[in-house]
């Protein structure tokens, strides 16, 4: 990874609406051709700094700067390499999708009708595209916006929510585009999400928000090693939850039964040899053993879960 | 600047897209039909109506007059009788100027002297031998000057626009006669100045050969027989239909910004590497000429609906008017167009308020409806403050919108001048601007 090359600098930003103050001191950098996700629970002001990166609410105090570009002081130029979809793809739903694009492309240079046509066989509209929006489903709207927000070769692109009301096929679908723009192209794609479980097969980095602070920004390998640390989780399923508990020779503190299914925490160090060992005993004990398999993907969530919990004492802005 | 007028492309597609925008620019054209339509109608119903109480033709008449005339014998019923006689006879019809001679030659002469004059006049077509006669016996300087001119331009009576206009001057020379020029009061000398226009305008006509002064022309809501009706007046009459193209032009204004919130499109909107406030311009410049678009939609419309429903005559008719005491002639279609532009004026300002609420206030319908309330209420607002003495009211946009009266100076407030009335309407059309440029450069979204 190019870490060298930073599309995308905020230092600093506040941001005060009426009384309350939104966001404290955001500080982070997106780099060139990486997935960079802006993680956060609701209301914990990653709008808000998606919409001061877009010039849509001004900045208290701070710095922002698009491939070294001001966006105060230059305003056009910043905005030349940036393209988004902010909150809902909202279009202008009496006109086609092609109409919508052409309304786009004449307000940024250089777009040219080849551009347009490519861009919307990359999201693959191609056979909608002269449909009026208004007939358009939610996934195909949300195809339609990331179009016109990469029609004009932007070196930054910031999508908020982007996976929000899709079906998991048009998240997948929406997924691939994004990593083939940041991998291929070595664009800077900012993926704004609440999900953990998103960010995990989307992104390369990932900056944590809180309660209007940003609390880190991790690699995602980072992140899984934090999640496991020096233990390891399994989930077993058997039929008889009580007798296999009895058998599991470990301590108490590390086996709990969750959802129907026994879950143990083993030490990262010797995990493989130690689940062999219950594996027999459990099968030793003439207890049906169904599965056994490691949790992951949770420990992730709750990493990230307890990581905002902490820092913001639970509680969640409005 | 090229990339300002791709902006407005813009503009101008999102708004020509919507269904509201056709059905407006539909209505313009039927407004422009409906009218020449409704000329038409009202020329027609004129036409069949007789303005005087016999319905039946003026031989009966002329017979009825002479019956009576028989029956009660008044002073002079005599000569009244070989008026009559002649006129039946001769089957003039009241209208024909002739008729007025023959009436002026039954109240000079009599007996045998009045049946060889009105020979003359009907059946020997001798109208010469009956003028000099009438000017020898005028008594106004008006009356003299034209018999004369009749006599010097072989005129003869029956002509029916020479009529009028040697009419017109001979009135404002008998007027003018009467005065006395160097004693007026500011009033008289005003009067005066009027009659010598008139004048001017009257023998203008006659060296020119101009049947029709279409300055002459009355609204189409003030006309009573049906040859007030040309081509003219119900073109001149399509400017009082601009405020219709206002309450258009207030729905379009107030929806240009209000709709971008609405729609939720104002973000894509904003996140372009343009400065808002071009934007913004963008967006007022194609309401404006939009307006215009219409205005001149209307006037296009016109051309043929009112060829067809009245029809072209009268339509190569100057426009004449008195400036600085010579006369001078513009084409009517230029007359046309500034009337439309002078009443355009109200509307730009309605419009501009329209679109300055709607970039405050984020709301189509507020915006159009109290945009449309002021247009409706400015006028009663700024009636009754007048009438309550308040002379603060003068400095109010709805006190200056009507610079057709203010020029002609005619304001609602006293010694309220042009320079004066453009200057508040300049002052508020930068305060909504103003307004607008506050509202949607610096909002958050």
């Amino acid at each position: 990874m190019a870490e060298n090359n930073v599309l995308l600098k905020i230092s600093g930003v506040n941001k005060t609406i009426g009384k309350r103050q939104i966001l404290h001191d955001i500080s982070f950098e997106a780099y060139a051709g990486e997935v960079f996700g802006f993680l956060g629970p609701n209301g914990a002001g990653k709008t808000t700094t998606i919409k001061i990166i877009v010039g849509l609410l001004s900045l208290d105090d701070g710095e922002i700067y698009v491939d070294g570009a001001d966006i105060r002081k230059n305003f056009e130029a910043a905005m030349a390499n940036i393209g988004g979809i902010v909150e809902n793809p909202e279009m202008y739903k009496y006109m086609t999708g092609m109409e919508n694009l052409r309304q786009y492309a004449r307000m940024r240079n250089g777009v040219t009708q080849e551009r347009i046509d490519e861009v919307v066989s990359l999201v693959k509209l191609s056979n909608r595209i002269n449909d009026k929006v208004s007939k358009y489903s939610l996934g195909m709207r949300q195809r339609l916006g990331v179009a016109q927000a990469i029609l004009h070769h932007p070196k930054v692109l910031i999508l908020d929510e982007p996976t929000n009301g899709l079906d998991p096929a048009g998240i997948k679908e929406l997924r691939d585009i994004l990593k083939e723009l940041a991998h291929k192209e070595r664009i800077c794609v900012l993926v704004s999400s609440h999900l953990m479980s998103e960010m995990e097969l989307m992104c390369d980095r990932v900056g944590i928000i809180a309660n209007g602070k940003m609390l880190g920004v991790h690699t995602m390998e980072e992140l899984i090693s934090a999640s496991s640390g020096d233990k390891k989780e399994y989930i077993i399923c058997v039929d008889d939850i009580p007798k296999a508990l009895a058998v599991i020779d470990i301590e108490e503190s590390r086996k709990r039964v969750a959802d129907g299914r026994i879950a143990v925490d083993l030490p990262a160090e010797n995990a493989q040899e130690q689940i062999c060992m219950i594996n027999k005993a459990i099968v030793g004990a003439g207890i049906k053993l169904y599965t056994v398999s490691e949790a992951e993907n949770k420990k992730l969530e709750d990493v990230f879960i307890q990581l905002t919990e902490d820092t913001q004492g639970g509680g969640q802005i409005g | 600047m090229a990339k300002f007028f791709r902006l407005v492309k813009n503009e101008y597609i999102k708004t020509l897209k919507k269904l509201s925008t056709k059905i407006m620019l539909v209505l313009v054209v039927l407004a422009g039909l409906a009218l020449a339509g409704l000329g038409a109608f009202g020329k027609h119903q004129m036409s069949s109506d007789h303005y005087y109480y016999y319905t039946e033709s003026d031989q009966n008449y002329y017979q009825d007059q002479i019956d009576w005339l028989e029956m009660t014998q008044p002073d002079g019923y005599e000569n009244q009788i070989v008026l009559y006689k002649y006129l039946k006879e001769a089957d003039i019809d009241t209208s024909d100027s002739r008729y007025e001679v023959a009436e002026n030659l039954a109240g000079i002469f009599g007996g045998s002297e009045l049946e060889g004059y009105l020979d003359s006049l009907f059946a020997k077509n001798d109208w010469k031998t009956v003028c000099g006669a009438l000017k020898d016996n005028a008594v106004s300087e008006g009356e003299k000057w034209a018999y004369q001119y009749r006599l010097d331009n072989d005129v003869p009576f029956g002509d029916s626009w020479k009529d009028e206009a040697i009419e017109q001057a001979a009135q404002a020379k008998t007027a003018m006669s009467s005065e006395n020029t160097e004693m007026l009061s500011a009033d008289e000398a005003e009067q005066y100045q009027e009659l010598e226009e008139s004048e001017k305008l009257a023998l203008y006509r006659l060296e020119n050969g101009i049947e029709l002064n279409t300055a002459d022309n009355l609204s189409l809501f003030e006309t009573y027989e049906a040859d007030q009706v040309n081509f003219w007046t119900v073109f001149y009459t399509s400017a009082s239909m601009i405020p219709i193209i206002g309450l258009l032009i207030i729905v379009v204004a107030g929806s240009s910004v209000a709709s971008e919130f609405s729609q939720g499109t104002i973000k894509f909107l904003l996140i372009n590497p343009v400065k808002r406030w071009k934007i913004l311009m963008a967006k007022y410049f194609t309401v404006i000429s939009l307006g215009y678009i219409m205005l001149a939609l209307l006037y296009l419309v016109m051309i043929p609906a009112i060829g067809v429903f009245i029809g072209f005559e009268g339509i190569g008719a100057p426009y004449l008017y008195v400036d600085n005491g010579t006369v001078c002639s513009i084409s009517s279609f230029v007359r046309a167009a500034q009337m439309y532009l002078l009443n355009s004026v109200s509307i730009i300002i309605m419009a501009t308020l329209a679109f300055a609420v709607s970039s405050l206030f984020r709301s189509a319908a507020f915006s159009i409806g109290i945009t449309v309330f002021l247009m409706l209420a400015g006028n009663t607002i700024v009636s009754l403050l007048k009438a309550f003495n308040q002379d603060w009211a003068r400095y109010l946009v709805f006190s200056n919108t009507d610079l057709k009266s203010i020029a002609e100076g005619t304001p609602i407030f006293a010694q309220q001048t042009l320079t004066f009335a453009i200057a508040v309407l300049v002052a508020h059309m930068a305060v909504f601007i103003l307004t607008a440029w506050d509202g949607f450069v610096k909002r958050e979204v």
